[in-house]
């Protein structure tokens, strides 16, 4: 089977510690089993790198990939993977952005980027159809990643695409970030400090070759067919209008707004920082990723005096784990706090999620001045927050505990810290609040990369479906949603909100696939390929750790222990033995034991032969 | 005299009519083959879509500088011929609003005849053909 389109057709591989640069044929096997995307970049971690590397050594991987339907005319197609072994949770760490260095590595001619090594001095690389160069990038170390982004634009084009890191992933803040494009970000488990220490600074990719299509009338037919169903949607006009704000006012009324570090699911001020606010108040320009017609980027202007200077682009989970979750509560400030994570390129979940770690600590008397260096940590006050993202960046001070995320913080502060510490496999909880939606903290814990609710994002379901209900139907909801999200739309690399949040059909994705590449796969197919790499990320977190252990999959210890006190989900905590139970099914339904290590029979199953053949001598040392 | 109107406060920057542009007037997927484009500029304090695409000015500057007649301003349009062009770049260096572009693959300039397809894709109606 060899396919028409879609892929380009090349891998570059670039070695900064030798200064080689390498061209190597797409292999057709890696293509059609693994597809693009994540897929690409379990699959190279696995076979290539050097099992029990630490992450921030030459010796880690950093993986750049698209798929076949990246910066392809299908709705939302301008995404990319960026993925290494993760210096926070030292397991496999990935994230997606909205960035045209996607399609832009696609009209290069390459598929996926492979960086290993060092740099000796500060570089970044700058990639054409006809050239790949490994440039000085001196200047631009130091600088923040919006500032450095501008100043490689001016220097190659706006129309380039580009990945940057900021001060944060110079000085190897753990969950360091990638940043393009002004305000997006990806990369929570800290790709951006995989970056810092190869010292890479950025990527630029600027190409001007076609992107091959096996049926170019099909893809014209289908994208306007695509276009008008989402039109018609009655949620377009509002979508377009907040994107994932909206989804502010939908946690408060439902009690799952992180506020106060997750000791409460609703915030006083929640409207204030809400959909309608922003919408009404604070957004000024909307902004698209590449290919999207129902663009959801909300660039936003401060309206108190000093902050009417910084624009942010704001997100659901930037606003929340920036406001409710510290106790902030001013739109204003969230959008200058919203910024300066961005330019330290420092991801804006974990930050808010340490910084209110911190805070509850100093509450609760279990950390005091002579560790926070003096500083009293209060709630709700925004300068303090901003001094500390300052302190993180640069790891000074307590800053420098900050910096290493809510895990290594709890390992090092003891005592009773753990039990406040929000964070599933070492990546700290993003912004939905689960004492009482069991299913969504099953989602957290099984998530592929720790917790994170980019794959099964499964609570709006389970509201519908029922929050108190225990059963079967949950743990699949959870490895549907995983497949889906954390399957296809991540090996496609194109973005999963057409479907979640507009009901775009998911039959559309193998009628493109096929109009892309001229390759015939159904929906059952992906499901497949989908299963094949959740295996492969969970064989790889048993080969890193050496070993593995059913509790790693538990949701954190807080939603169990510490009931909230407001609104419908006061007094309410999650029942351990029913998530035991959750947590059994899941690996049933997955064919994963009952430590969660994916069994020989599932791994055969999925033409893993010898994975399970690698995973039985280390399990059996 | 047909010409493709640009409202920058409704454009997204997400170039699907690049895209589209690509696909019909040229056959192939390729941004950087097309008649328009969109470019987003932003720095602390703003963001900024702004659309190259030929004017179809009433007296084109590069129609004039043109020394082969490979560009003609018919029924309102500027129609580029190909077979005439010797890629001087005189037309693209004289066209006040940049809207002319230079593809290494082509044997041509690449400039907008108002056809329009790019407007019945753009999803936030950003972009209208004047008749």
């Amino acid at each position: 089977m060899k396919w028409k389109g879609g892929w380009v057709g090349k891998i570059l591989r670039v070695d900064l510690t030798e200064k080689k640069i390498k061209e190597q044929k797409l292999d057709r096997d890696l293509a059609l089993n693994w597809i693009g995307g994540r897929g690409f970049a379990i699959k190279i971690l696995w076979d290539e790198l050097l099992p029990g590397t630490d992450p921030l050594s030459p010796g880690n991987k950093l993986i750049i990939a698209t798929g076949p339907l990246t910066g392809v005319l299908l709705p939302s197609s301008g995404k990319v993977v960026v993925a290494a072994k993760s210096p926070l949770t030292y397991g496999y760490g990935d994230g997606n952005i909205g960035s045209r260095i996607g399609v832009m590595l696609k009209m290069c001619g390459y598929d996926a980027v492979i960086v290993e090594g060092r740099a000796e001095k500060p570089v970044y690389l700058y990639i054409t159809s006809d050239a790949v160069e490994i440039k000085d990038a001196s200047h631009l170390w130091g600088k923040g990643a919006i500032e450095a982004d501008i100043i490689l634009r001016k220097e190659h084009g706006w129309d380039a695409g580009t990945l940057v890191i900021g001060p944060g992933g110079e000085n190897l803040v753990r969950y360091a970030v990638v940043i393009s494009e002004f305000g997006r970000a990806g990369g929570r488990p800290g790709i951006g400090a995989v970056f810092g220490s190869k010292n890479l600074k950025a990527f630029v990719a600027k190409g001007w070759k076609d992107i091959p299509i096996a049926d170019k009338t099909e893809l014209l037919k289908l994208m306007k067919e695509s276009i008008e169903f989402l039109q018609k949607q009655p949620g377009y006009k509002k979508w377009v209008a907040q994107g994932t704000m909206m989804t502010v006012e939908w946690c408060q009324e439902n009690a799952t707004l992180p506020t106060y570090n997750y000791s409460e699911g609703v915030f006083d001020k929640a409207l204030d920082i809400g959909g309608e606010a922003m919408e009404k108040m604070y957004k000024v320009v909307r902004k698209a990723c590449f290919s999207c017609p129902m663009p959801c980027g909300n660039i936003c202007k401060g309206k108190t005096k000093g902050f009417e200077t910084v624009f942010g682009e704001l997100d659901y989970e930037n606003v929340i784990m920036l406001g409710s979750n510290v106790g902030v509560g001013d739109m204003s400030w969230i959008i200058k706090l919203n910024y300066l994570c961005d330019e330290y390129g420092i991801d804006t979940i974990s930050a808010g999620n340490v910084i209110g770690f911190a805070i509850e600590l100093y509450q609760r008397g279990i950390i005091d001045k002579t560790i926070t260096g003096g500083l009293e940590l209060r709630w709700g006050d925004p300068e303090l927050v901003a001094k500390l993202l300052e302190m993180i960046t640069y790891r000074k001070g307590f800053g420098n505990l900050l910096a290493e995320g809510v895990r290594r913080m709890a390992e090092i502060i003891g005592g009773e810290a753990p039990k406040y510490a929000m964070h599933v496999k070492g990546l700290e909880v993003s912004a939905y609040d689960c004492h009482y939606a069991p299913a969504m903290a099953l989602a957290y814990g099984t998530s592929e990369i720790g917790a994170h609710h980019k794959s099964a994002w499964v609570i709006s379901w389970e509201m519908r479906y029922g929050r108190e209900k225990v059963d079967k139907a949950k743990p699949a909801k959870v490895i549907e949603f995983q497949r889906i999200r954390g399957g296809m739309f991540e090996f496609l690399t194109v973005c999963r909100l057409p479907w979640i949040e507009l009901g775009y059909p998911l039959e559309y994705y193998p009628k493109f696939f096929k109009a892309v590449t001229g390759i015939e796969m159904t929906l059952e197919d992906f499901w497949t390929i989908a299963d094949r790499i959740y295996a492969l990320i969970r064989a790889f977190w048993v080969r890193e750790y050496g070993h593995w252990k059913r509790e790693y999959d538990y949701a954190p210890r807080k939603w169990f222990e510490v009931p909230p006190t407001k609104g419908i989900v006061a007094g309410k905590v999650l029942d351990k033995k029913v998530y035991e139970q959750l947590l059994d099914w899941y690996y049933e339904l997955r064919g994963w034991d009952k430590n969660g290590i994916p069994t020989e029979e599932a791994l055969k199953k999925l033409g893993l032969e010898d994975v399970a053949e690698k995973l039985k001598k280390i399990l059996r040392k | 005299m047909p010409r493709i109107e640009f409202n920058p406060g409704a454009c997204s920057g997400c170039q699907i009519c690049q895209q589209v542009c690509s696909l019909v007037k040229v056959g192939v997927l390729n941004i950087e083959k097309a008649r328009i484009r969109i470019v987003t500029e932003f720095g602390k304090n703003y963001t900024r879509h702004i659309a190259h695409v030929c004017r179809q000015c009433e007296d084109p500057p590069c129609v004039a500088v043109c020394p082969t007649g490979a560009l003609e301003k018919k029924d309102g349009r500027i129609i580029v011929h190909e077979e005439k062009c010797i890629l001087c770049l005189n037309c693209k260096n004289a066209c006040p609003f940049n809207a002319i572009f230079i593809h290494p693959e082509l044997k041509a300039p690449l400039i907008c005849d108002a056809c329009g397809a790019c407007t019945t894709y753009c999803p936030m109606g950003a972009l209208k053909l004047v008749k």
